[in-house]
């Protein structure tokens, strides 16, 4: 009955509560937009991780994986020594860097270098062309932009050098490298140029043959449980590097963005106390209208806390009805601000501020459903504090 | 009290406190209401009418003085209790019908058998049964706004009698409507009191109040007769 009674209530007023619902919902969508973006580059870059599917990163000591082009040495030493550990099922080396690319005759540009062997790719997905072969030692792959900046297609030679001759504009002692495919490489900034080869080339490349130097090793393990036991044994044992499994990267990464999650429980707390305002006011100021049939349905024989209960579901039905627009609107709010803010600098192609997750929806909905239940306490009062026979008096003299 | 009394009130008070000072709504009112019984009462605006209703029909307590309902002494029931009081047995009918707008007839008439618990078909036939009563049957699907205002004070009755009260309670149930349709609703009271239903009115229509048994008058807070 209480559920039949709020439905009818409600839309008696039907423009006005409809004006309500929407402005609910759009004070939802903020929340709902909010929750995505307080975990959204963290959530994003666990997919990624957990899509290139290595639960261990090591890198050179005190730093996060690329982010400078530091390099440890006798890199594929330290990779055998990690493999030996029975909980290890493959470790495989990475070795990243800039260095210079250029098509005969042409001037050459800055790019990146990744240097893995296959079947480790994991960095790069093909769009066009073949992926690397083992015995691949002059074969390349590029990304879109550098294959766009230099009019490559596959095939056609590039050349990499670790420096090069601005006043001549030629690259020192170049290398060719024939292009096998074109890819799009997952943590390249929007704007960045890439190209891939086996580590062993890249080394070169980048003069960290005799070092044997490397970037970060990645390793797969047997039981992923294991991850943080065994990155901390690489750490005690390894003096030169650091360990990360995939959650202590992504504690790291999330301590980092600390003002992200604060930012958005800023906006959130406004929302949910737009939300609980919003609703508060339209059902009080629906209940004020209709304290009359309150003290009559009083009369009739309806318990008081029943008509408690009706004004608490009035405002939870409110926010009930909201959903669709909070997560429609929120989900198209959040794409347009995404598409905005990943055209900052230094954001990786496939990271993403808003994230849309079950845990950002499940607390959107609590959070809204709690700021319904909070919106109808003061109406619910008021409607426990209604005498009977004055307001009916008051009504009829009315 | 007598088996039959359903309702008796002994020196019954009633004093509000205002800003101004104290209003004394009643003052020391007696009056017994019997199984069967039909009584009206007249008096001049705020003489206490309906405050007298309100205290019979449970709907508020004496300041002083004793009220039984149903046997039960008013002034210990909790608020529940009287709650549950009106519900089961006490029909409210008012002047304004009060009947939920955004409701038909038959969803107005069908609130007190939801409240009370009434399985869905039994709600609905009592509902086609009591709205046959008062003549409504083709109305049962039209919301207040639909209704003439005799037609609204007929669901509003139908919607008193929905719990089969032992007490019908009406005031100034002809208030808002014109003669010809208060003689029909004066009729259909008749026809309750006839059929059973215990009835007390307050009301400032003469010829309302002439057909009940025991018409009584107030004034200054005061019953001018029937003492019990």
């Amino acid at each position: 009955m209480i559920a039949f009674l709020a439905r009818r209530s409600l839309f008696r007023h039907r423009t006005r509560t409809l004006l309500g619902i929407a402005g609910v919902g759009i004070a939802g969508a903020l929340l709902l937009d909010m929750q995505m973006l307080s975990r959204g580059l963290q959530t994003s870059l666990r997919r990624i991780l957990h899509d290139i599917g290595y639960e261990i990163r090591v890198t050179p000591r005190g730093t996060l994986p690329f982010e400078t082009e530091a390099t440890f040495p006798d890199g594929h030493a330290v990779a055998a020594a990690i493999a030996a550990d029975a909980r290890v099922a493959r470790v495989a080396p990475v070795l990243g860097g800039t260095v210079y690319v250029a098509r005969p005759g042409a001037a050459p540009v800055a790019a990146f270098v990744y240097g893995m062997d296959p079947p480790t790719e994991a960095l790069w997905r093909v769009s066009t062309g073949r992926d690397l072969a083992a015995t691949d030692s002059t074969a390349a792959i590029v990304s879109q932009v550098l294959a766009d900046n230099l009019g490559l297609a596959i095939g056609d030679t590039v050349f990499a050098s670790r420096g090069h001759l601005p006043q001549l504009g030629m690259l020192q002692s170049p290398r060719g490298f024939v292009v096998a495919g074109i890819a799009t490489f997952r943590f390249d900034l929007r704007t960045q140029r890439s190209l891939a080869l086996l580590t062993k080339p890249a080394q070169s490349l980048r003069g960290e043959r005799e070092r044997d130097g490397l970037s970060m090793l990645v390793v797969r393990l047997h039981d992923a449980a294991t991850s943080d036991a065994v990155a901390a044994m690489i750490r005690d044992r390894f003096p030169t590097v650091t360990a990360y499994s995939v959650p202590e990267i992504l504690a790291t990464v999330q301590g980092q963005l600390a003002y992200f999650n604060l930012f958005s429980l800023v906006l959130g707390s406004v929302s949910v106390v737009v939300c609980v305002l919003l609703v508060g006011t339209i059902v009080a100021l629906s209940l004020g209208e209709r304290l009359g049939e309150m003290a009559i349905l009083r009369a009739i024989g309806l318990r008081r806390r029943r008509l408690m209960a009706l004004v608490m579901v009035e405002g939870l039905l409110l926010v009930l009805l909201s959903l669709p627009i909070a997560f429609g609107a929120g989900h198209i709010i959040a794409l347009w601000l995404d598409d905005i803010l990943r055209r900052a600098p230094s954001i990786p192609n496939e990271m993403h501020f808003f994230v849309f997750t079950p845990r950002a929806a499940l607390r959107t909905l609590g959070l809204m459903l709690a700021a319904g239940t909070l919106a109808g306490v003061y109406p619910a009062w008021l409607m426990s504090r209604l005498r009977v026979a004055p307001t009916l008096h008051h009504e009829v003299m009315g | 009290m007598t088996a039959e009394t359903l309702v008796a009130g002994r020196d019954l008070t009633m004093e509000y406190r205002l800003d101004g000072g104290v209003i004394h709504a009643l003052r020391g009112v007696s009056l017994d209401l019997s199984r069967g019984d039909y009584v009206s009462i007249m008096g001049p605006s705020g003489c206490g009418k309906s405050t007298l209703l309100h205290l019979i029909g449970a709907v508020d307590v004496p300041t002083g003085g004793t009220l039984s309902l149903f046997g039960r002494e008013a002034a210990t029931l909790r608020d529940s209790e009287r709650t549950a009081l009106r519900l089961r047995h006490f029909g409210f009918v008012f002047q304004r019908f009060f009947l939920l707008p955004m409701l038909t007839a038959a969803e107005n008439v069908a609130l007190p058998l939801m409240e009370a618990g009434v399985s869905r078909s039994d709600r609905e036939r009592r509902v086609r049964e009591v709205l046959d009563y008062v003549g409504l049957t083709a109305r049962l699907g039209h919301k207040p706004g639909q209704l003439s205002g005799g037609e609204q004070q007929r669901v509003a009755i139908a919607r008193a009698l929905a719990n089969r009260p032992e007490v019908l309670l009406a005031d100034e149930p002809t208030g808002e409507l014109d003669e010809s349709t208060g003689t029909t609703i004066a009729t259909l009271f008749d026809r309750l009191h006839a059929d059973g239903t215990t009835i007390a009115l307050v009301t400032h229509n003469a010829e309302l109040a002439s057909r009940a048994r025991r018409p009584l008058h107030m004034r200054d807070g005061r019953l001018l007769e029937d003492r019990p």
